[in-house]
């Protein structure tokens, strides 16, 4: 049964989290919501969807992947021995608060970097060692359209804990066992049926706000519809405006490209991976100064067809949880609903 | 794509960790080419060792970083792992200032390779520009190796000048291998003492006309030779199923995950390098 808690109880709960694990929870900062590590007692905030998705907290924005050492023995200078070491982020975490398109992008992550292909052992260790929270998102911004990607803002099958504001008070449901432990008896009370009815009523309110900018239809129909439209005029034209900032690379739940660099410090160093951007015209720079995707339209349209194409054909799944950041922060104001649905239609 | 389902599983099960490596020799294969033997230092893992021909491998220098390079040894040999790198950039550069006896990290054998048991019974045509030999090396060892399973051997080898012109060692003998294996050489311009063909390579092949007849073509070199080898082929009547190339793009993790190498839906790292021209017209025109 579903346990409900006041909203004057979070910071207790959350600081009995924080004791036992690295918690991440949307917070107020430099005039940002941002999901960021909580410290006991400070306020965090419910009613905003935090302008970075969640992605950062299972995949960094910079992470060392392994640390490397030369060793000199003088007495024999001329050989140099070498050892490397993995890093190991297996800190126990709780990603707390988030609204369901982000639980859909970390599921998104699961799907490519620990799906069928290559493991990719640092996602693996985090995301095993991960416990998620996620609150029905009562807040859709204009921008929003979850649902037509496949998703729901009041749903949120792959989290552990999911949480509904009713006025003053959070109803959580527990979806998964180790979800259940993360529920401290003391602060909780029992939810009566009334209640439930009342969070029902709160689901279905957050339903009927969100828009439905077009009709997806299956996903094989998209990927067929945005290869066929890889010639199209219309790329140009649409992107004409693109500056080619990559800020709807960094606030996407789904974008993962990366970069891997050695930074070295005299005889040690390390091996960083840090987030990268297919909308950077360097990003296929080759040495010997060719590049497949020199013009900004190519590299446009390549970031929406390997997300409404490439990789729904390689892993049968949209690279879009329609949380509608790269809408709202696009400098120039790209969006990326009227762009689908003109591809749709061609 | 032509897998064996093998991949490289890296030590502790991580597959951007290299295993640890020395360069056992350096040389110079032109001025600004140079090749190097890899020896891994796990002995039972190089005994071990195994790849197909035109697989790559990602080399690390740490400290510099970490590129992705064609193994071009003999895929029958055990003793070493041979590279071949061009200065081109900081990476290369840092290998080239390399010597013998450093230490360096691989990750590899990496992608598929050329689908040698689809091609026998068949006459097979090699052409090659620059360092585009260097994929088709390992896998004309093992044509060699595997002589009596393939008809006429024909390398089309092409450089700007005979000192551009890699692995001498091997192709002088190679051409005295039989009288079926024929080595065509060809330098841009002519120059005093050159005994062979001049011309561009395409235009060698246009001479050549090697026939389409039971005849499979693989090719590989700078993107512009590889865009006209591909007309004069087709005009030579080869189909797209005869025709393979291996292709390089810039890439990062070697695994399908960095993102960069795509064209379309399929990852040079993995799914290629070697694509069949057939498959890449099935592909979205982005090389």
């Amino acid at each position: 049964m579903p346990k409900a808690i006041m909203q004057d109880k979070l910071n207790d709960w959350l600081d009995s989290i924080a004791s036992k694990y690295q918690l991440w929870a949307p917070q107020d900062k430099d005039g940002a919501c941002l999901l960021s590590p909580y410290t006991p007692g400070a306020p965090v905030n419910l009613k905003c969807r935090p302008q970075l998705s969640a992605k950062k907290a299972l995949f960094p924005q910079t992470e060392c992947l392994l640390k490397y050492q030369y060793h000199k023995d003088k007495s024999k200078p001329e050989e140099t021995e070498l050892s490397i070491s993995a890093a190991n982020p297996n800190q126990k975490t709780v990603i707390w608060g988030i609204a369901p398109c982000d639980v859909s992008g970390i599921s998104f992550f699961e799907n490519v970097f620990i799906g069928a292909g290559y493991q990719d052992t640092y996602f693996k260790t985090r995301r095993s060692n991960t416990l998620i929270a996620a609150i029905a998102c009562q807040h859709a911004e204009s921008t929003c359209f979850c649902e037509a990607v496949g998703g729901s803002p009041v749903s949120a099958p792959d989290a552990d804990l999911l949480l509904t504001r009713i006025d003053h008070e959070y109803v959580v449901e527990a979806l998964t066992n180790e979800g259940a432990t993360l529920i401290d008896e003391g602060l909780f009370t029992t939810v009566e049926e009334a209640k439930l009815n009342a969070m029902q009523q709160v689901k279905e309110a957050a339903l009927s706000k969100l828009s439905k900018p077009f009709e997806l239809g299956s996903l094989p129909s998209v990927a067929d519809k945005f290869l066929k439209a890889f010639e199209s005029p219309y790329w140009k034209e649409a992107t004409a405006a693109c500056l080619s900032c990559g800020i709807c690379t960094f606030v996407c739940p789904t974008c993962y490209c990366f970069n891997i660099t050695d930074e070295a410090q005299g005889m040690h160093g390390q091996r960083l991976r840090c987030w990268d951007a297919c909308m950077f015209s360097t990003y296929t720079l080759e040495a010997s100064g060719h590049n497949p995707r020199n013009i900004k339209f190519q590299r446009y349209r390549n970031r929406l067809s390997h997300k409404f194409s490439y990789l729904i054909t390689n892993n049968n799944v949209l690279g879009c949880t329609g949380c509608g950041r790269c809408i709202k922060e696009c400098p120039v104001g790209i969006d990326l609903r009227s762009i689908i649905s003109h591809i749709l239609a061609e | 794509m032509i897998t064996n389902g093998k991949k490289y599983e890296g030590p502790g099960g991580n597959p951007y960790i290299p295993m640890l490596a020395t360069v056992t020799k350096l040389y110079s294969e032109t001025p600004n080419i140079k090749s190097l033997h890899v020896v891994l230092d796990d002995k039972e893992q190089m005994k071990h060792v195994s790849f197909e021909p035109g697989q790559v491998a990602q080399l690390s220098l740490f400290g510099s970083g970490e590129s992705t390079f064609v193994i071009n040894s003999s895929p029958l040999a055990k003793e070493h792992l041979q590279f071949t790198i061009m200065k081109t950039g900081e990476v290369s550069g840092a290998f080239h200032d390399l010597s013998e006896g450093a230490k360096i990290g691989l990750r590899g054998p990496l992608g598929n390779w050329f689908p040698y048991q689809h091609m026998e019974g068949k006459n097979i045509v090699l052409i090659a520009g620059g360092l585009g030999l260097a994929p088709l090396r390992p896998f004309m060892f093992y044509l060699l190796a595997n002589r009596h399973k393939y008809k006429n051997i024909q390398l089309i080898y092409g450089a700007r000048s005979p000192g551009d012109l890699c692995y001498s060692q091997d192709w002088t003998i190679w051409r005295e291998h039989d009288s079926k294996v024929k080595i065509t050489l060809t330098i841009d311009r002519d120059v005093p003492g050159w005994e062979y063909k001049v011309g561009f390579v395409p235009t060698i092949v246009k001479e050549e006309a090697p026939s389409a007849e039971n005849t499979i073509a693989v090719t590989c070199g700078p993107p512009i030779m590889i865009k006209f080898v591909l007309q004069e082929l087709e005009k030579l009547g080869f189909a797209p199923e005869q025709i393979y190339t291996t292709l390089e793009r810039r890439m990062k993790c070697g695994l399908g995950l960095c993102g960069r190498c795509n064209i379309g839906p399929k990852y040079v790292c993995i799914d290629g390098p070697v694509f069949s021209l057939a498959e890449l017209k099935a592909l979205p025109n982005e090389l």
